[in-house]
């Protein structure tokens, strides 16, 4: 059972020691921080975003959980050198950041139209300007490519019914094999693209 | 410590709990090295997806 993000206390009463709280990164005051800003920024972010156009290579779910996730740890990175006097001022700076990176997120699908449509010849459109990490990137989608297509196409299947959602139990009936063996392959095949992406981009740092 | 790729897979495809998810973002917020690693999975299953796009739109084609 996890915990429960139930302080035991007001925040708007006891403002300071929530704050500190924050400050020394206690898992609790952040959980219910969180909790907060799920309700009130997220739902917010939603409306604004409204939809992305039908060919987009992004669901509106992933998007947003894109959008947000990068908004917190903006947030977080912003947190650490402000200053706060109530709730409403972290709440402030968190739609702040969100609206920003909203239009982040909306120049980025505008990248990744091309990385992952035309990704052999990304790197030529003539309206994009692409950065080192852009570039980077391009060369990886291009090595994931490479290795889905050397794949069965039972296994590439699996891989795109396990990465549109689909149960490893549905999956492994309409591929007819059995769970263990379906959750074994969907294991081995995630492993290798992962650790493939993780290399390169490590080297890419070093 | 960190969530598991379980937990990263399950993040990714919108199947965590609200609470479960929480717990996720806290580390993804206070942790560069398991943003990395979250980040690579996420790159692995776009490209996934996109790559049946791409492949619906060649047939169509």
């Amino acid at each position: 059972m996890e915990k429960e993000e139930h302080l035991g206390y007001n925040v708007d009463e006891q403002f300071p020691h929530f704050l500190a709280q924050l400050q020394n990164n206690q898992a609790l005051e952040w959980l219910w921080l969180l909790k907060e800003f799920r309700r009130v920024v997220f739902n917010w972010l939603r409306k604004k975003a409204g939809q992305l156009s039908k060919d987009s290579v992004i669901s509106i779910e992933d998007f947003l959980e894109e959008v947000y996730a990068n908004s917190l740890i903006q947030f977080y990175e912003l947190f650490g050198k402000g200053s706060f006097q109530d709730v409403r001022q972290l709440k402030s700076l968190m739609f702040k950041v969100t609206d920003l990176k909203l239009k982040e997120g909306y120049r980025k699908i505008q990248k990744d139209q091309w990385l992952f449509t035309f990704t052999e010849d990304a790197q030529n459109s003539p309206n994009q300007t692409w950065n080192r990490e852009d570039k980077h990137k391009s060369d990886l989608i291009n090595s994931i490519r490479t290795h889905l297509k050397s794949l069965s196409t039972s296994e590439q299947e699996l891989l795109l019914q396990y990465a549109n959602g689909v149960e490893l139990k549905q999956i492994a009936q309409n591929l007819d094999i059995s769970h263990s063996a379906c959750r074994k392959r969907k294991e081995r095949i995630l492993n290798k693209l992962k650790n493939l992406v993780q290399r390169k981009g490590q080297s890419l740092d070093s | 410590m960190h969530p598991d790729d379980n937990k990263i897979e399950k993040y990714l495809l919108h199947q965590l709990s609200e609470q479960e998810k929480r717990q996720f973002e806290l580390q993804l917020m206070m942790c560069h090295q398991f943003r990395e690693k979250v980040e690579a999975y996420k790159l692995v299953f776009q490209t996934i997806k996109a790559s049946n796009v791409k492949n619906k739109s060649l047939k169509k084609d």
